[in-house]
């Protein structure tokens, strides 16, 4: 649990800090707070809505062993997919 | 409880994690003061987060809580997810990294597929030709640049370079995807553009990074010249 608050900080500095502080529905310096202050003790749902603004999964953040899947990978994954349907229109999908 | 919209990458939140954390409770079979010693919180601190008197707990109150329990906060947030050891995690990124770039050149990939390559060839450059730098040889397949000339069969002596610059408003001979062709490189609002010189055949648009360029065609020699 100790190193979430890096974690957090490569996701929302990935989208931009202005941009994350305004989805959560904080303010810019409360989010540079609690980035950088270790002693700062923000709310859960503060810290879930910062990490989902983020486009980033609370679990991962916490390095926990499932493995949840970011918003960037799912979108990424429906690139995929739709390619793979439109070109390969004959492949059945269920597998063999 | 989360959940995450198929349309929009923003997440949608409707809180029910204390919840599934009094559910968590209740399944571990163990006493409130005990999850409290091993969560390192006051039983009165637990007592207040499950009941929702505590209407803003700590986000490391909750974690420890959660953790206490056996459970994941991802779990109590209803966050999609896999159960994947490390290596099958690195394993998914390496595939989805490999497929994301695929799809990212599928463009360039289409219109290769109906571009007409060129392969190497071991000949002599000829000596007007290497006089101006040519040093490689390569071979036409297609017709795709018979307006330029160029004709199936065609030898195509080749003037190295790296440079993009040096190389645009001239035949190229360039690597995209796996394959060597022969097209005309222009540099076109900040991308790269290979142009064929016959209308059948579209232009192929690729990044720096995905061209790999050979050279410029300093001249060619067909069947009927030599």
């Amino acid at each position: 649990m100790s190193n979430w608050r890096e974690r957090l900080s490569e996701s929302v500095d990935r989208m931009g800090r202005r941009k994350v502080a305004k989805d959560a529905g904080i303010s810019l310096a409360t989010l540079n707070h609690i980035l950088r202050d270790e002693k700062s003790q923000p709310t859960f749902e503060t810290v879930v809505d910062i990490t989902h603004s983020a486009w980033q999964n609370v679990g991962w953040i916490l390095g926990e062993g499932r493995y949840p899947i970011t918003e960037e990978e799912r979108a990424r994954m429906r690139a995929i997919i739709n390619f793979l349907d439109k070109h390969f229109p004959q492949l059945d999908r269920d597998g063999p | 409880m989360v959940t995450f919209s198929s349309d929009s990458p923003q997440c949608v939140r409707s809180v029910n994690w204390r919840e599934r954390l009094r559910a968590a409770v209740d399944a571990s079979g163990r006493t409130q003061n005990a999850i409290a010693v091993s969560a390192g919180v006051t039983p009165e601190t637990l007592s207040r987060v499950l009941s929702g008197i505590h209407v803003h707990p700590a986000f490391d109150t909750v974690v420890r809580i959660t953790h206490a329990l056996g459970e994941n906060v991802g779990t109590l947030l209803d966050e999609p997810a896999f159960l994947l050891d490390a290596e099958q995690r690195a394993e998914l990124r390496r595939v989805l990294g490999y497929l994301a770039a695929a799809v990212r050149l599928s463009p360039a990939i289409d219109a290769l597929s109906s571009a007409n390559a060129v392969a190497q060839r071991a000949a002599d450059v000829p000596r007007s030709y290497y006089l101006r730098g040519a040093r490689l040889v390569f071979q036409a397949i297609g017709d795709s640049m018979i307006e330029a000339g160029i004709v199936d069969g065609d030898l195509l002596f080749v003037i190295p370079t790296r440079d993009l610059r040096e190389a645009a408003k001239h035949v190229v001979v360039c690597r995209v995807a796996g394959i060597t062709l022969a097209k005309e490189l222009e540099l076109h609002a900040g991308r790269i553009r290979l142009l064929s010189r016959n209308e059948r055949y579209t232009a192929i648009y690729v990044d720096e990074d995905d061209l790999h360029l050979i050279g410029t065609v300093a001249g060619r020699l067909g069947s009927i010249d030599s």
